[in-house]
């Protein structure tokens, strides 16, 4: 090769390598701040679950709409994934994840309305010809609570009109910075189990307000005066639980995001320094030989002068 | 006498620690809870919550939340 195209291969490297490594520090940054965030939620989250169990084993809520699982026919589910790639195979796990979900429950294009939060998403479900409930783009970094109240209380309305029979979230959850695993909880009807493992999902308990984490156990003999009526708390309880459960899921969708980033550019990085190296070995290489070569043109010219 | 009060948002622990007592706008009226109130759960509409510690008096002001009132602590979610 040209010593000047490899010149400018080694220069386009660089720059590529330059951008990775920014991209990096940039994700590893704001994976800690989700992190951080979601940490901070918890007390919240387990504070409003552990009144629900509560209320709901004080009083018959047994056949309470949101808990009563009724035979499903129709399902929403509602899918998370990044607005934009450079994340390893991130998005592609979770859409994988939720589309066999659903073949695993039998239901088809038909029988399921998407709620699809984050462009992947959203191109996806769009290009193949699902119905779509709702979908947005351009999700924050850092999302809040308010934006997926919204989502909530539609998919609760949609739920109670019995539009759908079931609620599904899919999403990525953060094990670790090299480990996010895409899974799909159930919603709604309520279960008290998925709940406590969305909301006990991020990061080892430990520091500041650690002794909030453990609720306190429920006593059968507890008789709790309700105002105004049971039905009427359990119904603003489930609301806000409801949006908490979306809001953890997004706040680890965006942690697992970012180190999913973090890592994808790290090996983008080692690889264009390995590649910025060998094509520096090549250079010299081309150079040497373009040296010897006109030294020996020069040594061969005077030969044939004298 | 004092109870373990915790008010909580999404974001922040507003308060942590020991109370003497706290009166907030309950949906059906204002109330104030003492340390021994029966276990309670109810819903808080807009207004203003005061809590009294040892210490003298925090302020915080409310959109809307619940409050619950168990045997051994008094939480308040916002």
């Amino acid at each position: 090769m040209q010593s000047k195209a490899i010149k400018s291969k080694i220069r386009a490297v660089g720059k590529t390598q330059q951008v990775a490594k920014a991209m990096e520090a940039v994700s590893a940054v704001k994976m800690r701040k989700a992190q951080e965030k979601a940490l901070i939620a918890r007390p919240f989250a387990l504070s409003a679950l552990s009144i629900l169990t509560r209320i709901s084993g004080a009083t018959d809520l047994r056949e309470h709409d949101f808990i009563k699982s009724r035979e499903v026919q129709r399902t929403l589910m509602i899918v998370m994934t990044s607005d934009r790639g450079l994340a390893g195979s991130l998005n592609s796990a979770v859409l994988g994840r939720a589309v066999s979900a659903l073949a695993e429950r039998g239901r088809t294009k038909e029988t399921v309305g998407v709620i699809a939060l984050g462009r992947k998403a959203s191109d996806y479900f769009h290009k193949r010809g699902w119905n779509m409930v709702l979908a947005r783009e351009r999700m924050e970094d850092f999302p809040a609570l308010a934006g997926l109240e919204t989502v909530a209380s539609q998919a609760l309305e949609l739920y109670k009109k019995r539009e759908f029979d079931e609620v599904l979230l899919c999403y990525t959850n953060f094990l670790s910075t090299f480990r996010q695993e895409a899974v799909v909880r159930k919603i709604l009807p309520l279960d008290m189990q998925a709940l406590r493992e969305v909301v006990g999902g991020i990061v080892p308990v430990k520091g500041k307000f650690s002794d909030l984490y453990t609720s306190a156990p429920y006593r059968e003999s507890e008789v709790y005066t309700l105002e105004p009526s049971p039905e009427d708390i359990f119904e603003n309880l489930t609301s806000y639980l409801v949006s908490i459960f979306l809001y953890h899921g997004a706040l680890e969708a965006k942690a697992s995001e970012f180190s999913a980033r973090m890592v994808a550019m790290k090996n983008a990085g080692d690889k264009a320094e390995d590649m910025g190296k060998s094509l520096n070995r090549q250079f010299n290489r081309a150079r040497q030989a373009a040296i010897t070569k006109e030294v020996s043109e020069i040594i061969g010219g005077t030969l044939i002068e004298i | 006498m004092t109870f373990s009060l915790t008010i909580t948002t999404l974001s922040d622990v507003l308060f942590h620690g020991d109370a003497k007592s706290v009166t907030l706008p309950g949906s059906a009226g204002e109330l104030t809870v003492l340390a021994k109130h029966m276990p309670l759960v109810t819903p808080l509409r807009q207004g203003t919550i005061t809590v009294r510690t040892e210490g003298g008096e925090e302020n915080f002001s409310v959109e809307k939340g619940i409050l619950e009132v168990s045997r051994e602590k008094v939480t308040v979610l916002l």
